[in-house]
């Protein structure tokens, strides 16, 4: 048989070993993606805006100079809201610091507006490419956010010059960060923190989760059974209401971020409510992302608690991707 | 067949598949199509079989490089490479029974292949959970049936960007240079 009768069948059977490498051995053969997809860069960023354009991005329109936008207002009310939770975790903090717990220094945040490249060509692969990576600074875990307030994923895995993103909306998103599934804080109205919020599972782009008893630093408690039928105000959760992360396991310059809306609410087992989220922004429908790094320099709570537009986590500052 | 123009076409499909395809979706995850696969099949109809084969592995391949996966976000090499060697296979062996130049062919073909394409990726799929365990397994997303239900449905909706894609790589026939697959050589053509 000559050689190029036995190279097709050769090239084939070694792919087929290929196919069938476990994971720990595939790691080498990674380090293409990171070329191929910078090959594949200069027609997936136009395309990909182009697409989001024709889609209609969701920006919101040009008001009067007077006017605030939109994004501004959210914007303030997050940071507002991540004051008062702050101011929450600062009093649990004083409670903890009498009896000689470690302090944790806050990091400052800067956000890197990176492309989104594309889904990979196999768009069952579930993660997200986005061209910034560790010559950014960007790093395994880091908060990925739209417009600096709605939350979006986190990234998976830093390259040199892309990152690999998993969205919120990915079924597998807990699974990919250790079985941690997050939770927020259903919002009553623009700054009353309402009952805490637990995922329980990921479909067809929902957020599906439980509610719980809040806290002591919450401001309203939300009443089981009991409390109902002794008539206590039972905090009613509608469609439409927000909900921020709220959840020790992500930075603390994380902590409200808006992850969606309410969509629809259900009764569950032993009296517990279950709520569906839609997310606010879709990952499929976006050009552009932030990647929130920490920077290098922490800012000590020592000297007290920063203002909310000083160097904190509640006003983070930018820097734009040259 | 001369290689610069599919590679060419091959490099700017690959690059559009992930932002088309995901704007062709239906709804947030319904199905997908390929605008790939009509390139490989276009190819396997007109070219001979080597030719083929070939394009067919590198374009394979390069979906495979292309998409990250698992928590580790680790490419895997070799599911869609084969997938489409099985696809080319599927189109040359079905070359004697159809009007290769009607532009329904390769809608109907393009199906076809990726179904094929689709039943081979599972397949090694499942093989490699069935194989690897603990932290060497991979992580599935989805149900092993409802990952190849979501690819049938997406390779039937394939058929539908093959058809636009035959207004364009019909016309560009004569820069492929395919010489007649049963080895003769285009009319007034030397040996």
């Amino acid at each position: 048989m000559s050689p190029s009768r036995t190279s097709i069948p050769l090239a084939l059977i070694a792919i087929g070993l290929l196919a069938l490498l476990p994971r720990p051995a595939l790691r080498g053969l990674t380090v293409l993606h990171d070329p191929l997809t910078f090959l594949l860069a200069p027609i997936q960023e136009p395309v990909r805006k182009l697409t989001v354009w024709l889609q209609g991005s969701g920006k919101p329109p040009q008001s009067d100079a007077f006017a605030v936008t939109p994004d501004e207002w959210n914007k303030r009310l997050w940071e507002l809201n991540q004051a008062r939770q702050e101011a929450a975790e600062l009093r649990a903090l004083v409670k903890d610091l009498s009896r000689g717990v470690d302090l944790n220094p806050e990091l400052v945040v800067r956000q890197i507006a990176a492309p989104v490249i594309g889904f990979g060509s196999d768009l069952s692969g579930g993660l997200v490419t986005v061209r910034a990576g560790r010559r950014e600074g960007v790093e395994a875990n880091a908060v990925v956010v739209v417009r600096g307030v709605y939350l979006v994923g986190r990234v998976l895995r830093a390259d040199e010059r892309t990152c690999a993103i998993v969205p919120i909306t990915e079924p597998s998103f807990p699974k990919m960060f250790r079985n941690q599934k997050f939770s927020g804080v259903i919002m009553l109205d623009e700054q009353r923190r309402g009952p805490l919020w637990q995922l329980d599972s990921i479909s067809d782009g929902r957020l599906i989760g439980k509610v719980y008893d809040v806290d002591s630093a919450a401001e309203t408690p939300l009443p089981t059974a009991s409390t109902a039928s002794a008539g206590a105000e039972r905090p009613e959760i509608l469609p439409g209401m927000l909900v921020r992360l709220s959840d020790g396991m992500w930075p603390a310059s994380a902590q409200m971020l808006e992850i969606g809306r309410v969509e629809r609410v259900e009764p569950g087992s032993y009296g517990r409510l279950i709520v569906t989220i839609r997310p606010e922004q879709d990952l499929s429908h976006i050009g552009e992302v932030m990647i929130r790094v920490p920077e290098s320099t922490p800012v000590l709570i020592k000297s007290g608690p920063p203002l909310p537009g000083a160097d904190t986590p509640a006003a983070p500052k930018e820097k734009r991707k040259p | 067949m001369k290689w610069p123009l599919p590679l060419i076409l091959g490099y700017l499909l690959l690059a559009l598949q992930p932002t088309v395809g995901e704007a062709l979706r239906l709804g947030h995850s319904g199905p997908a199509p390929s605008i790939i696969m009509p390139l490989a099949v276009f190819i396997a109809l007109f070219a001979n079989q080597r030719a083929a084969t070939w394009a067919a592995i590198l374009i394979g391949m390069s979906i495979d490089l292309s998409t990250l996966r698992g928590t580790d976000a680790l490419v895997v090499v070799g599911p869609y490479a084969l997938g489409y060697a099985a696809a080319a296979y599927f189109v040359h062996t079905s070359r004697p029974m159809v009007m290769r130049r009607n532009p329904l062919t390769l809608g109907v073909l393009s199906i076809g292949g990726e179904l094929v394409c689709s039943v081979v990726v599972t397949f090694i799929f499942a093989a490699r959970r069935a194989i690897w365990w603990g932290s060497w397994a991979d992580l599935p997303r989805h149900a092993l049936m409802s990952e190849l239900w979501d690819r049938i449905l997406g390779s039937l909706y394939t058929g539908l960007p093959a058809l636009a894609l035959a207004l364009i790589l019909f016309p560009l026939m004569p820069w492929f240079g395919f010489q007649d697959g049963t080895g003769r050589r285009p009319h007034g053509a030397r040996p």
